[in-house]
This record gives C-alpha cells, structure tokens and sequence, in this order.
C-alpha cells in the first residue's frame, strides 16, 4: 500500500490515520506546511503496522472501518514500545461528552473535534510534542539518577525528618541484606539497631534536624562502615536526610596492620636499642681491656728488653777482654735481638693504634712531609744512603698529616732497604692529579716482588726478602694500608722480581677552595 | 736561698734503678738521690709521713723523677696528689716512661709535668737522658724530649 510521505524537513514525524483520503491529504498539506514530516494510514490494521516506525505523534480518527480508534490507542498506549508516542483522536462533530471522556480514558493524549481547522491542529499537536519531550526529558533524567543511584558503591539511603526510610539503592540492599520491600516505610535506627549503632549520629527522630553533615565509624558485623549523615533542606517542609554508608574495611584493616606493625616495629626497635646497648658495652669492654693489654705490652715488655739490651752492653764494656770474640758476638746479638723486639712492640702499637686514634683530615702538602720523612731516614746510620728524586710541586691531598707521615716513612724505608746488596737505592716520590683524587708513588730500584706475593704483602707480619739482608717486622705495609683506609684512600703496588717496585696512595685531592694555598 | 737540690726516683724495676744511677755515675752527677718503689711510698715520701718524716734522712726533694707505671699509686695518681698540696707546687716533675703513648703525653700535659722522658733502649741513649737530668736539675734547662730521644713521631710535652 502506497503511502504518501512528504515534506524534507527533519521536523518531527507525524502518523495520521484516516479512512478518508480527502481528509488525509488535508492534514498532511497543513502539518507538511508547519515543517513536520508525514507519513499516513487509512486502516486501523496499517495504523499499527505503522506505529512500530515510532513516529513523534499519531493523529488517530475516531471511527475506522476495520479497528476501532478508541482499540488501537488502547493497543497504542498498552504496548511499552509505543507507550509513550502521544495520540490525538480526531472525531466528527456531534460526539457526546461520553464518548469523549471514554477516548481519553483509553490513553489519548488530546481530542479535536472536526471540522478541525489547520491553525488548532497545528497548535496541538505542537503541545502534544512539548509535552512528550518533558515526559521524556524527566524519564531519561529519572532513569539516569537511579543508574547512577544503583550503580553507586555506597549503600545510600533517604530517610524523611524521622528517620523513616524513603528510598535506599541497590548496593544499600546487599549492604543490609534486605528487600526494598522490608525497608521502605521502616523506621532506618530502629531497623538496624542489632547490626549497628547509629546513636553517634544523632539519627533523625522527628525533632529539629541538625544543619551539618555528620560522620561516624561504625562497625557492622565483620566489615566496617563510614556513615555520613547529609540534611536535605526541604522547602517548607520538616526536611529529610541522605545517609552514606562506605565500605572502609580495607582501610580500617591496613591501619590495624599499619598499628600491629607499628607496635612490634617499636618492640623491634626497643629490643635492637637494647641489643645495641648490651653490645656496645661489651665491646667497650673489649676495647679497654685491649687498651690495657697495649699498656701493659708497651710498659712491661719493655722492662725486660731494656734491661738485656743494658746488661749485655755493660757486660761487653766491662768484661769485654775477659769474653773472646765468640762471647761478645754473644753479647751482640742478644743486644740486637732485644732492638729487635722492641721496634716489634713500637711497630705493633702503632698499627693497633691506627684504629682507635681519631684522624684530622686537612689539606697538607706532601711535599713537606716526604722532606721530613727524609730527614729522619738520612739520621738513621743503620740506612744506606739513597739517592733521591722528590718531583716538586706534589698535588695537595686532603689526609691527616701523622697518618700520611707514617705511610710515608714506610714506604721510604722500604725503598731504601729491599735494595740488592751493594747497590745505590735509587728512590723516586711522583705525585699526580686525576680529577678529584691524587696518586702518589714511591718508585725504588729494588729487588722487587713477585706477583703472586703482591697481594699478601699489605697484610700483618708478611715479610719481603731474607730476614738476614731484609731485617723489618713485616709491619709496615699493614700500617700503610691501615692509614691509606682510614683516610678513605686506595693503595697498591707494581713490581716485578729485579725491576723495582712502585708503591702507589690515592688520596683525595685538595680542592682549589679546601685550605691550603688559595 | 734555695733549698739544696735533691731528686726522689720513683721507679719499681730494679734493673732501671740500677741503670741509672750507673748513668748518673757516667756522667758525674752528684746531686743527692733518693728512691721509693710505688707510688704509695712516693706520696709517704713528698708529705714527710711514715717512715718518711725524719728530713734530715730524708730530705725534702727539689726535683721528681716520675715512673708511670707503678704499683700501688700510678704515676699520673702521684702527680695529681702533687697538683694538691700548695706545698709541693716548686716541686719539678720529670716523667721518665717506658713508651711515648699518645694519652699518657696528654694527661702529663694535662697534669702540668715540666717534661716527659722516654726510657731509652740502651745504656748508651740513657746516658744522653741522665746527662739531660743533670743539666735540668743544676742548670734548671729542661730537657726536650725531642733532643733525648729522636723518635719516628717525636712529640714533647709542652
């Protein structure tokens, strides 16, 4: 069946319905005109056919020849598709008031009795179509706050002025494990008195309700709950108020941890204090026995030494020409043995005091050092006497300047001892910068070290040479590693059997504005 | 005037005793010496008590030679006794010690002896100490400890 539809616009769609073509042609000309779009039926059974096009509004006669006007808006209207296009019913003149009554009843949306004239058509069915955009306006805005309301993961209920619950959402169903049913009506307290208290809150009892939002935590069953309590102002009337129950178990059970760990974090804390304590006394105590045990060997070992050392001069002073030469090279040796000895002690107290004495780091000049230490050496007779090259101008280093003496004067002393018999030591001090750090090296002509001796020469009592050419404690080099590490410095050697050694210090360098020359 | 100069040895090792007073025979000292063991007889000694109290036996010293490592009283304990008696405050005290260590210099410093002797090794550096007594007892030059004893790391006391 051909149906006219008309008109280009994008107005809205209008269905009319009418057995009678004159009249049909007449309405499209009129509503195509005021800019809507029309599209029409002439029977009851096409109407319907055509309503499922869910056109904006159907103008509906009365009387069609197959299906009753007053049936099809009533099947119109009864279908939740269509329910909600709105229908104006167009009869013939001399309807009675009854049939009129009767149409609307049966959903009509508007009534027009003929003869209809084009300006109140038009105006009509205009009214008609504000009014379903408002109906649906507010459908939409409705159906978008209970989403929202539902998909909200507070349980949230509206309670009026005494506390009577008006509506609540879905999350607040599973919170309360409740039916809407069960709730609506019901007094919220009072409902929830075994599962939670909300006395704290000053829950809404009919009087005056409080103007502020108030708060509480609340413990329901195994889950905690914040519950805020929000007035509604209500024009005129007594007002009700929102009430937010959020689920904070998680939170509230991180603090618990957070408190638990708190606590035994503090039990640690106190015990490790305590631990500390016990062991810093403890080791306290080790370190004045130890001072005592240092005391007692640089006092009373000494007493002894001095008095073989003493004995066994005055015996060689006295009675030498009674003693032959086997007997004073007797006395001799227990002389040296005794020197011996006591250079072990000295050597052994100084690097055990390496640890304990507190260092001055500053600015020094190595320079003066190393011509100090030079001094001593050339005043020591039992040296062969060196040549020595000391590079000007070494790089200023930060160190303390009795620690650097003494890495100095070991290295020195080295340098002139591990000599080949018979030859000249020929010993070379260099310095160099290398960026915020300087080296400086010892360099000797003397009989060198294997490299597979190199690494166990820096530790106590490890000996270089033959004890008879190379007498030394094999102190030395500990206490140059010892001072170099407590001036946070690095040390090490290069040698090789027969090609010298270089002994080598990396100490932080002097800085431009650090001391020393400007 | 000046009292007469006497010296009071406070030494326990009878070898040292020995030793120097051999040393002062070597170098021909011959101001008057007396000697106590221990600290305690050190003190009975300087206040004029006990056994002590006849001065003519036992003359009041002008001069302290102070071991520092003694029975009874210490060394350090004997000077401070000094440092408390207004009596004693012309009193010289020399430390004569086994070791130059680092915190008995600072507490002989601390206690104001006028100059710390390290007992050397042989009789020959212990002549150079007595000869240094001699010159600061007569001569009242006091000895550097530096002079008596070149050290690796010399250090005096004042």
């Amino acid at each position: 069946m051909p149906t006219l539809e008309t008109g280009p616009g994008t107005g809205p769609r209008i269905l009319a319905v009418d057995d009678v073509e004159a009249k049909r042609y007449a309405w499209q000309k009129i509503l195509t005109r005021a800019g809507f779009r029309v599209s029409t039926a002439s029977t009851g059974t096409e109407a319907l056919v055509r309503v499922k096009e869910n056109p904006d509004l159907i103008i509906l006669d009365v009387r069609l020849p197959d299906i009753d006007g007053l049936e099809i808006c009533r099947r119109i209207k009864g279908e939740e598709s269509t329910a909600s296009i709105p229908v104006l019913h167009i009869s013939a003149s001399l309807i009675s008031p009854e049939d009129r009554a009767a149409a609307l009843d049966g959903g009509a949306d508007g009534y027009l009795t003929e003869p209809v004239n084009a300006e109140e058509l038009v105006a009509s069915v205009k009214a008609l179509l504000r009014m379903r955009r408002a109906e649906e306006q507010a459908r939409t805005s409705a159906r978008e706050w209970q989403t929202t309301f539902d998909t909200i993961q507070d349980g949230i209920v509206v309670v009026d002025h005494r506390g009577t619950v008006v509506r609540c959402n879905h999350a607040f169903l599973e919170l309360s494990g409740r039916s809407t049913s069960e709730l609506l009506g019901c007094n919220l307290k009072t409902l929830l008195s075994n599962e939670l208290s909300l006395e704290t809150l000053s829950f809404p009892d009919g009087t005056a309700p409080s103007p502020e939002r108030r708060t509480a935590e609340l413990r329901w069953g195994e889950r905690w709950m914040r519950v805020t309590l929000d007035p509604v102002p209500n024009h005129g009337g007594a007002g009700g108020s929102i009430c937010i129950f959020s689920d904070v178990t998680g939170r509230k059970l991180a603090e618990q941890e957070a408190r638990v760990g708190k606590e035994r974090l503090h039990q640690l804390n106190t015990s490790l204090e305590e631990r500390v304590v016990e062991r810093t006394e403890r080791l306290q105590t080790a370190v004045r026995e130890l001072e005592a045990f240092t005391y007692t060997i640089a006092h009373d070992l000494r007493a002894p030494l001095r008095a073989m050392h003493r004995f066994s001069e005055v015996l060689v002073e006295e009675f030498g020409p009674k003693l032959e030469a086997q007997g004073q090279d007797y006395a001799r040796r227990i002389i040296s043995g005794a020197e011996k000895m006591d250079t072990l002690i000295a050597n052994l107290l100084e690097y055990s005091r390496l640890a304990q004495s507190e260092i001055h780091p500053q600015s020094l000049d190595p320079s003066e050092i190393v011509a100090e230490v030079v001094q001593h050496l050339l005043a020591d007779s039992s040296l062969r006497v060196p040549e020595l090259a000391v590079e000007r101008d070494l790089p200023r280093v930060i160190g303390d300047p009795l620690l650097l003496r003494q890495i100095f004067f070991n290295l020195l002393s080295n340098a002139v001892k591990f000599v080949p018999v018979g030859e000249t030591p020929r010993v070379r001090v260099r310095g160099e910068r290398l960026g915020d750090r300087v080296v400086l090296s010892v360099v000797d002509n003397g009989i060198g070290i294997p490299e597979d001796s190199q690494s166990r020469l820096f530790r106590v009592f490890e000996r270089l040479g033959d004890a008879k050419d190379y007498p030394g404690t094999g102190i030395g080099l500990a206490i140059v590693r010892r001072a170099v590490e407590r001036m946070g410095g690095e040390y090490g050697v290069e040698s090789a059997p027969g090609r010298g050694s270089r002994f080598w210090i990396r100490l932080p360098a002097a800085g431009a504005n650090v001391g020393g020359r400007p | 005037m000046n009292p007469p100069t006497s010296i009071l040895l406070v030494e326990d090792d009878e070898n040292d005793v020995t030793f120097l007073k051999r040393a002062f025979g070597k170098v021909e000292m011959t101001v008057p010496l007396q000697v106590v063991g221990n600290g305690r007889l050190a003190i009975d000694y300087l206040g004029g008590t006990g056994r002590f109290s006849d001065r003519t036996k036992h003359p009041a010293p002008t001069h302290l030679l102070l071991d520092l490592k003694l029975p009874e009283k210490s060394g350090f304990e004997v000077l401070q006794w000094i440092r408390g008696v207004p009596a004693l405050k012309d009193l010289r005290v020399a430390i004569l010690t086994s070791s130059s260590e680092g915190p008995d210099l600072q507490r002989a410093k601390e206690l104001e002896a006028d100059c710390y002797l390290v007992k050397p090794m042989s009789f020959a550096g212990l002549l150079d100490v007595a000869k240094a007594i001699d010159e600061w007892v007569r001569l009242g030059r006091t000895p550097s400890a530096d002079a008596l004893h070149p050290q690796r790391n010399p250090e005096s006391v004042r």
